[in-house]
């Protein structure tokens, strides 16, 4: 990943956010309901006590949890978008324009989510707000998010030999 | 001895062979550009006995014995090289494919219950749907296919990111003016 800063104001916003972190959630949640699935299936043609069943739920919740984190925290740190927004082209970056995000500000950004989570989503309606689109998470984490350029579509190989094949007959 | 006469036989019959020779091919002529012989030639044709001697000639050993000597000398091969090489058979071709009968024809065979047999006969096949599936599974149908579906989906993200770009905007602008705030500075 380059390390130059990105210098722009052309700030995500929270509706764009917004479908990009339900697409998250939908990836995270078939993952997870799949995995507690197969989990339950497994513990379920075992005769385990109720009150060790309470005790795994706890544990299977926790997993969750740690994966939801591991989910953002990674996908931020490393490429600077999860894969919801690398489908709706936006990506988190430092506020000072470095496309660096470290993992402790991931941490970070991740906790000001939850927070921003708690008073009624109040946290995130800051986007709609502040000057930088920001929310009480990237304020926090000191990150913003901007929309990034579309991608040139890849040519495969073949499209490659049929523009060769097109070119030579047009010669 | 003998070689001498024989010689002298020869050099003395030869002119007289000659002569004789060159008289026939004369009446020949004479009789062939006669208008008597063009008669003739045409009652012998309008002859019912003409008739009978062709029937008995086809319903003979002579048609079999014809055929096979056609085959044996290679008559027809050299008939068609003659005609390909010729041009005359693409023409020929040509004719036949355009005209009207031969489209009547081809229309007849479609609807016809010949066609509908084949054609029942053919999926029924197994070996048709393994034809199917190599050619579904042929790697320029998968690319094909995978451009087509990935172009689609391409075209349905971008087009969310379009509205999606403009519902920013326009929430945005609408909360801000909602708490008093100016623009956002672009």
């Amino acid at each position: 990943m380059s390390t130059r800063a990105i210098v722009t104001t052309d700030y995500a916003g929270l509706v764009t956010r917004a479908l990009a972190f339900a697409v998250d959630a939908i990836a995270i949640s078939v993952v997870g309901l799949g995995v507690g699935a197969i989990a339950g299936l497994a513990i379920s043609l075992f005769n385990i006590p109720h009150s060790v069943t309470k005790v795994l739920v706890v544990i299977g919740g926790f997993a969750f949890l740690i994966w939801t984190i591991a989910y953002f925290v990674t996908f931020w740190s490393t490429t600077g978008q999860t894969p919801g927004d690398r489908l709706m082209r936006i990506q988190v970056i430092a506020a000072d324009g470095s496309p660096q995000v470290r993992v402790r500000r991931a941490i970070v950004r991740f906790a000001g989510m939850m927070l921003a989570a708690i008073p009624l989503f109040a946290g995130f309606f800051l986007v709609l707000v502040d000057d930088r689109r920001r929310g009480l998470h990237d304020m926090l984490a000191r990150t913003i998010v901007v929309y990034t350029p579309d991608e040139p579509a890849p040519v495969s190989e073949t499209r490659r030999s049929a523009v060769a094949v097109i070119g030579e007959i047009s010669d | 001895m003998i070689g001498t006469l024989t010689r002298a036989t020869g050099a003395v019959t030869r002119p007289v062979r000659d002569l004789a020779g060159r008289a026939a091919l004369r009446v020949l002529d004479a009789t062939l550009e006669s208008q008597w012989t063009a008669q003739a030639v045409d009652h012998v044709l309008a002859a019912p006995l003409l008739e009978r001697a062709v029937e008995r000639a086809l319903a003979g050993p002579l048609v079999d014995k014809l055929a096979r000597e056609l085959v044996r000398q290679a008559v027809i091969e050299r008939v068609m090289e003659e005609l390909l090489a010729g041009g005359t058979a693409d023409h020929v071709v040509a004719r036949v494919v355009e005209s009207p009968a031969t489209e009547e024809l081809v229309a007849r065979v479609v609807d016809s219950r010949l066609t509908e047999a084949t054609v029942a006969k053919l999926l029924s096949s197994a070996q048709l749907w393994v034809l199917v599936d190599e050619i579904a599974q042929s790697p320029a149908v998968m690319e094909a296919v995978t451009h087509q579906s990935r172009s689609f989906a391409d075209q349905v993200a971008e087009d969310l990111r379009v509205r999606s770009r403009g519902a920013d905007s326009a929430v945005e602008r609408t909360a801000r003016r909602i708490v008093r705030r100016r623009p956002r500075p672009t």
